[in-house]
């Protein structure tokens, strides 16, 4: 069941979409990445038009064995998130995601090749890999460095922990010292999903089947902050409870640099809503945020920064969230920040 | 010995299925890919698929043939094709 006043599974989305944006205290000016190249690398090759006819698309590159549009909707999802912050960045697809959700390590190698190739300023990876070893040790932490050494600013995936211990370390490639880690954050609401929501865009967003199995079990139950006034029409920002998922690794071989939202909600065949979740779509926030930030400063005559100080930026400008080490991404915050630092300063007169 | 070996090459190790394959990546030690390819090259039921620029090579093994790979010089870590995942 959904807040009652929702009719379709688009207006959900949508809803979902603004309050995860609230969260990360994200900016509604600027250029919205414009000037700003965004490579994804997962499992899209070509969007529907009715996602993309007002975004603009670069030459998409294929490294599997496949002629699917889309292997699976995971990428879709991906770029959805980052097109919610950067609707007017220039967006290139790297299509190495399979069927079965795993990127092999050709394609992984030639898509990343591609994206130094076609000069993107941001490469985002919704994808990591769980073996615990140094990182130097593990296969996917290699062409990465690659890509930062060219100046490409790398984000990724930290990491699913499915509560069957043991928990994952940071993953790779998030664990690789200038790559940008993204966890995952909640934002709760202490209204109960069975008092009646009834006002439109308002109140608490939840999500549960009858079968409750059949949802993520962090996320089952939970009642989310809309970021819209909940109780009654009054202010009630001072009720949200900003809590690290219990699905996030544990900090060991890298660290999780910023915490960004992980729901994704879409309707299922019985007609009802469930969460897609994961640090997969916490990173492609993280991803958005950063392109507007870079957009802003091409802009105004800017460089955008290096990988390492985008890093060290995201990190000093992020919410730190009460009784908690980690932190939350605050978009405004790392926007002021980055183009202070990364524009030229006007003469005074 | 390679100095990390992933838990599915490990279980593969101890208990190898006759006649199964699998394909591995080997991560090497700097300037160890030419030895390791040659080395590679000249061995019974291993296939060479490619070399990447990153010192690592993909190899099709078989399983009753994965130790001699785990005991090649120059090979840091050993773990099979297709570990990196979505996170959803």
């Amino acid at each position: 069941m959904t807040p009652e006043w929702i009719d379709g599974g688009a207006e959900f989305r949508e809803f979902v979409f603004s309050a995860h944006h609230e969260t990360v205290n994200g900016a509604t000016v600027g250029c919205g990445g414009d000037g700003i190249d965004i490579g994804i690398i997962d499992s899209v090759y070509e969007l529907p038009e009715a996602l993309t006819a007002e975004v603009d698309i670069a030459t998409p590159h294929r490294f599997l064995d496949t002629q699917a549009a889309q292997t699976r909707p995971h990428g879709m999802r991906v770029f959805q998130f980052t097109s919610k912050f950067a609707p007017h960045a220039t967006y290139h697809f790297y299509q190495s995601i399979g069927e079965d959700g795993s990127i092999p390590i050709g394609a992984y190698e030639d898509a990343i090749e591609q994206a130094i190739q076609d000069g993107v300023d941001i490469l985002n990876i919704s994808a990591g890999n769980d073996w615990d070893v140094p990182v130097d040790a593990d296969p996917y932490s290699r062409k990465p460095q690659n890509a930062l050494s060219e100046g490409i600013t790398v984000i990724a995936a930290a990491g699913n922990y499915d509560r069957i211990p043991p928990q994952p370390p940071v993953n790779s490639p998030a664990a690789v010292d200038e790559v940008v880690s993204v966890g995952g954050v909640i934002t709760t609401c202490p209204e109960s999903p069975d008092a009646p929501h009834t006002t439109p865009n308002q109140g608490p967003y939840y999500s549960y089947e009858e079968d409750e199995s059949s949802d993520d079990p962090h996320v089952a139950n939970k009642v989310c902050c809309g970021q819209n006034g909940c109780m009654a029409g009054r202010d009630c920002l001072s009720n949200q409870t900003h809590e690290p998922w219990e699905g996030n690794p544990r900090e060991s071989r890298g660290a999780i640099d910023v915490l960004a939202p992980i729901q994704y909600p879409f309707e299922t065949e019985s007609g009802g809503f469930q969460f897609d979740v994961g640090t997969s779509f916490s990173a492609p926030i993280v991803t958005g945020v950063l392109a507007e930030a870079y957009g802003d400063i091409r802009h105004a005559g800017g460089e955008i920064p290096s990988p390492r100080t985008a890093k060290a930026t995201i990190k000093e400008t992020a919410m730190p969230l009460r009784n908690q080490s980690s932190r939350l991404l605050d978009a405004y915050s790392l926007k002021s920040e980055l183009e202070a630092s990364c524009t030229p300063t006007q003469p005074e007169r | 010995m390679a100095e990390f070996v992933h838990p599915d090459i490990e279980d593969a190790l101890s208990n190898p299925t006759a006649g199964a394959s699998m394909t591995v990546i080997l991560v090497l030690e700097k300037e160890a890919t030419a030895g390791v390819v040659t080395a590679v090259s000249g061995m019974d039921r291993v296939s060479h698929r490619r070399t990447f620029d990153t010192e690592m090579v993909l190899v099709e093994v078989s399983e009753d043939r994965l130790d001699a790979l785990c005991n090649l010089s120059g090979v840091k870590s050993i773990s099979p094709e297709g570990e990196l995942e979505i996170l959803a």
